[in-house]
């Protein structure tokens, strides 16, 4: 295993692979900082760009904008009480009072620091670990596989804040995209409606892009687009102190576990994870009562913990092909389009590709720390950018990404298509990430199900019977019966608070 | 309401970019729709216009017809 650790630095140290990682990060800071360009768009909008370069730079590439991303929403967090990405939105709460203070620049250094030593923090679970569950993977075979994925699609929603029914709802509708096309195994046609652009189904960066991106463009035209403030905030000096960084240690610890952690279950994502990082930090304190006031701790909190998911939402992804959140699962498309398909064997058969990957990622938050300590007076300015130039770029990146991918320009109204079901989606409050898990995992599954299906005939079992073979298969259906009876209780909590709310 | 209405035009203005797109060429396509749209939502600047319109359309040049050497609908323009 160290062999292949060191090989994986070797070539991550290369000077085209750095060259990818800081402009990667660079671009992915750029992006979301941009309110209006999350992280997951960022990478969706951005794979097209990688058709052309071999899997592992393309990889190297995604990955630094993975990383610039999520620490990059905290600027104009902090600098406009706009989160740049949704993994933000925890860090502006104290962010941003910082900033109406006069304190900004102290803001925004917490804010890379913490988000540094998070990522780090990740990415070395990432790397320690991934081969460790890869190994255990290698047992995971059809069954196993088709009941993670519905193990997975049964967290969605479950560790969020809002309504759980609608995000299984949105995972389900998703699975119902991914049965459009050919069948896998008897090649009959499913939803196409005779369209022939749809015998594959619907392309994944295509799916992306259009649901992602078109309804974003939608969603800014609702208000006016000029409407940009006139000025970012005096920035100042960005370091806190030593002193300061000592006393944070136990919080940078905490929130880089959760984060780490909450990156790894299929239904959580970043802003799930700054948000519990920020309220255990909150819980720990001797004086809870700072926090919401300007209190930097908060900062800290959040950014650590967001940023390490993405070493956690990295590992179920590289070694069992399931998404870890929606940027993991744009990730996974952009893995597709490259040849890599996900699953259990995906590490053994490519471990020379994934461990320049984990170690690049390294150096991407290295370097998006430098390049924000460096420049951040001239990056922050994007959080400027007015709507009625970010409509028309996105709408424009979504075109060609979506026409790029195979040269049809049929994909441009698939993406159209559903960019407006997205759109009332969002207007509906139905989360979107969970579309994109169906559409790559419903497939997935099917195929795994079909083996199933012939095997335990074959052996003239039921299929029930097959399922009771694996103790693996058996922990994996009693852990989705919980999940879902979990998910029902989160659900009857939530509908009754917001009937004492209605009637408050 | 103004909002909708945003909305509803914008919609128009991308089935628009979508049907210009295979009959003008990607590029002249953009062009229009970029400025366009822009001049729609509000945007009068014209360093800003003129900016982002040839900033785009050039960056997409190289990097798509020249770098990755991926292939962009031609058409009647460009």
């Amino acid at each position: 295993m160290w062999d292949s650790i060191f090989q994986g630095a070797a070539v991550a140290f290369q000077p085209l692979m750095m060259l990818l990682a800081f402009s990667g990060a660079m671009l992915g800071i750029i992006l979301g900082a941009t309110p209006g360009i999350s992280a997951t768009l960022s990478i969706a909008l951005l794979v097209p760009v990688t058709f052309a370069m071999s899997p592992v730079s393309a990889l190297v590439f995604l990955g630094g904008v993975y990383c610039g991303a999520i620490y990059g929403g905290s600027i104009s967090g902090i600098l406009i009480n706009v989160p740049g990405t949704p993994a933000a939105v925890a860090t502006m709460i104290d962010g941003y009072k910082m900033t109406t203070q006069g304190r900004a620049g102290h803001a925004l250094g917490a804010a890379v620091i913490a988000s540094l030593i998070g990522g780090i923090f990740g990415t070395v679970v990432l790397i320690f670990a991934a081969p460790l569950v890869a190994n255990w993977a290698l047992k995971i075979r059809s069954q196993e596989f088709f009941w993670i994925v519905l193990f997975a699609m049964s967290t969605i929603g479950a560790l969020g804040e809002g309504s759980v029914i609608k995000g299984l709802l949105s995972g389900a509708f998703g699975l119902l995209l991914g049965t459009i096309g050919m069948h896998p195994f008897t090649g009959s046609l499913r939803f196409t409606f005779g369209m022939s652009s749809l015998y594959e189904g619907i392309p994944v960066i295509v799916g992306m892009v259009g649901l992602f991106s078109i309804s974003q463009v939608l969603t800014l035209v609702e208000e006016k687009g000029t409407d940009s403030q006139l000025d970012i905030p005096e920035i100042g000096s960005m370091f806190p102190g030593w002193r300061k960084l000592w006393q944070m240690k136990t919080t940078l610890l905490r929130s880089s576990i959760i984060g780490t952690a909450v990156g790894t279950m299929p239904g959580a994502g970043a802003d799930i994870a700054s948000f519990i990082g920020y309220n255990e930090a909150r819980r720990f304190a001797k004086d809870p009562k700072r926090f919401g006031k300007g209190e930097i701790e908060g900062v800290f909190a959040a950014e650590a913990a967001n940023n390490a998911v993405v070493g956690g939402s990295l590992i179920p992804m590289l070694t069992l092909g399931i998404p870890g959140n929606a940027v993991t699962a744009a990730l996974l498309g952009g893995l597709l389009i490259h040849g890599l398909i996900p699953g259990p064997r995906l590490f053994q058969t490519q471990a020379t590709t994934l461990y320049p990957f984990a170690f690049s990622l390294l150096l991407s938050n290295i370097f998006f720390a430098i390049a924000a300590f460096g420049g951040l007076k001239y990056l922050a300015r994007v959080v400027l950018t007015p709507r009625g130039i970010l409509a028309p770029v996105i709408t424009v990146l979504t075109v060609v990404g979506a026409v790029s991918y195979r040269n049809l320009v049929a994909d441009i109204w698939i993406a159209l298509a559903l960019g407006v079901v997205g759109y009332l989606l969002r207007k509906v409050q139905i989360p979107l990430a969970p579309i994109i898990l169906g559409i790559i995992l419903g497939p997935l599954a099917e195929k795994n199900l079909q083996r199933v299906l012939v095997i335990s005939g074959a052996r003239h079992m039921s299929l029930m019977e097959y399922f009771f073979t694996s103790k693996i298969t058996v922990v994996l259906m009693v852990l989705s019966i919980l999940s879902i009876v979990y998910s029902l209780w989160r659900e009857i909590r939530y509908q009754s608070a917001q009937q004492k709310q209605v009637q408050a | 309401m103004k909002a909708e209405h945003r909305v509803l035009v914008t919609l128009i203005f991308l089935v628009g970019y979508g049907f210009l797109v295979p009959r003008l060429g990607f590029f002249a396509a953009t062009g229009a729709f970029l400025v366009l749209h822009m001049l729609y939502l509000g945007i009068r600047r014209p360093q800003s216009i003129i900016g982002v319109t040839v900033g785009f359309l050039a960056i997409f040049y190289l990097l798509f017809e020249g770098f990755l050497n991926v292939s962009l609908p031609h058409g009647l323009i460009y």
